[in-house]
């Protein structure tokens, strides 16, 4: 489509059908465990649509039309659903992989689409998106808290960094508890200068639970979710404030198709729930 | 739209034509309605049975309303709200499988332009209460772009209860992302029961946390959502979303300017 260039064809798109307004209402959260300084610091919990999903295995992304143009965010009302406010993202979850934790060694298995995912940045097409690795817990950890690190064994490789380069990490996870709960995330921690990941490629378990299991999930934010209280909304302009109108449509697997998710990064361990609306623009 | 809108024009339209009146709606005790599955929407939505229809007429040089504030009040807890131009596209009875159809999409002056509007947010609203199991309802439309004969089919859940509603975008065909008109509206199976296709086109938006009684004050002015021009005899309808539980109660207050 395209052509998107001012304000008055915005409205005029819109008014022809070239749009969106779906309803973001999660599934509970649930009360996952706490995060610690060895796991990240950052307690999170993934959240999807709530209708069709039962956490942590069973995903259903937000809801969405079929159009393969960008979809461009020009609003997003948010509200608090369960009791308590949060702080997070709305934003796209890409799987990178599954975890072992029952077992030592290089247990990541790496999901069968080829990363980085990519989109058209600063004009040019095709441009790895850098994303928050995410270690979201599936199969509750049972007897002893995991240690795992962004490595290999044979110390080689372990990630790909926001710039491109391949990293073999250093610092360890430990998971906060030897009875991590299911849904529990957490940050990977990375090496010093490094922010996001474009790929993961090894993940090595030094300490195994005895039962567990994580999804290795790539986190593309779109929009800040900011509730403050439970009684008020609020809302991020996308048009007006930072005059970005990001593409919520997922980005594209180098090669191969790309699980992704619409949905919430909750920095919250308490059970949580978004009610937010989502308003956009087919370009 | 044909008022461009600033202080100076708001000041002049009152004076000039009159502050039109702050209309309010109320609506009490919705019965319960019937959750979305991934087959019907994903989204659960309630059609709030106690639109707010425009005057049939308006003085001299007077065309229609502008929607300039929206509040919007429930008890209902853990809920978003959507007040909406709202057109019958079409219905079926399903005790004759009879389709009756409806309106087109109007066109609407947008930004100086005429535009063949087309609602990205089309919804089937149960209008009275089904008698039908798991019935595959199938809506034969034109598209955003004008091709006819595209389709949409949803699974309804069995017996779905009056003032259920869901939304069909999830489940036009292909690429497509609005409705302009509906041509046909068929179903598998049921043997009572009447469904709506509308189209709609957003005019205010609200969310609301977990208290209740909460006014969430929504402004158009503000929002990017095109301030359309109310005209006369049109419906503004009011969803929420997110909830099935009975409404015990639902307010709002519409101020409009007048447009010319």
């Amino acid at each position: 489509m395209g052509n998107l260039t001012d304000i008055n064809t915005l409205y005029q798109r819109m008014a022809q059908g070239y749009g969106f307004m779906s309803l973001h209402a999660s599934v509970a959260s649930g009360a996952t465990t706490a995060a610690a300084a060895p796991s990240g610091h950052l307690s999170c919990s993934v959240v999807v649509n709530a209708i069709g999903t039962t956490l942590p295995g069973t995903l259903v992304g937000f809801p969405s039309n079929g159009s393969t143009n960008a979809k461009r965010l020009i609003h997003y009302l948010q509200g608090v659903g369960a009791a308590g406010t949060f702080q997070g993202y709305m934003g796209v979850y890409y799987k990178i992989g599954t975890l072992n934790l029952a077992a030592t060694g290089d247990q990541f298995t790496h999901d069968a689409a080829t990363f980085p995912v990519l989109r058209t940045k600063y004009g040019e097409s095709s441009k790895p998106v850098s994303l928050i690795p995410l270690v979201q817990i599936t199969t509750a950890t049972t007897t002893t808290a995991p240690i795992f690190t962004l490595k290999n064994g044979a110390g080689t490789n372990g990630y790909v960094d926001e710039d491109g380069n391949t990293i073999v990490g250093t610092k360890t996870m430990t998971m906060p508890a030897a009875a991590t709960a299911n849904n529990s995330t957490f940050i990977f921690r990375l090496e010093n200068d490094d922010n996001a990941v474009e790929d993961i490629v090894n993940i090595n378990v030094g300490t195994a639970a005895a039962t567990g299991a994580a999804t290795i999930w790539g986190f593309e934010p779109i929009s800040p979710l900011a509730t403050y209280s439970a009684t008020n909304a609020t809302a991020e302009d996308a048009l007006f404030a930072p005059l970005r109108l990001p593409d919520i449509t997922p980005a594209v697997a180098t090669s191969g198709t790309a699980t992704a998710y619409l949905g919430g990064l909750l920095f919250s361990n308490a059970t949580r729930t978004m009610r937010s609306i989502a308003i956009g623009v087919d370009d | 739209m044909a008022i461009q809108l600033n202080t100076s024009t708001f000041i002049n339209q009152n004076t000039q034509y009159g502050a039109l009146p702050y209309e309010f709606i109320m609506a009490n005790a919705n019965s319960a309605t019937t959750a979305a599955t991934v087959n019907c929407g994903s989204t659960t939505m309630q059609r709030i049975n106690t639109p707010f229809t425009m005057p049939s007429s308006f003085g001299t040089g007077v065309t229609g309303g502008i929607l300039t504030q929206c509040h919007m009040m429930t008890n209902l807890v853990n809920c978003t709200m959507m007040a909406c131009l709202e057109y019958n596209l079409g219905s079926i009875n399903l005790a004759t499988g009879t389709f009756t159809d409806g309106v087109t999409m109007p066109t609407k002056l947008v930004a100086g332009s005429s535009v063949q509007t087309a609602s990205f947010i089309p919804v089937m609203v149960v209008n009275a209460t089904l008698t039908a199991t798991t019935p595959t309802i199938t809506v034969t439309y034109k598209n955003q772009a004008g091709t006819n004969s595209r389709s949409a089919a949803l699974v309804l859940p069995t017996n779905t209860a009056i003032n259920s509603a869901f939304n069909i975008a999830p489940h036009l065909q292909g690429t497509d992302t609005g409705i302009q008109d509906v041509t046909n509206i068929t179903k598998s199976a049921g043997t009572s029961g009447t469904i709506t296709v509308y189209g709609l086109l957003p005019l205010a938006i609200a969310t609301f946390g977990n208290a209740q009684s909460i006014i969430s004050n929504f402004d158009p002015m503000t929002v990017p959502l095109y301030p359309y021009r109310c005209e006369a005899s049109e419906n503004i309808a009011f969803y929420s979303m997110g909830v099935t539980t009975t409404l015990a109660s639902v307010a709002a207050s519409l101020n409009f300017i007048a447009d010319n």
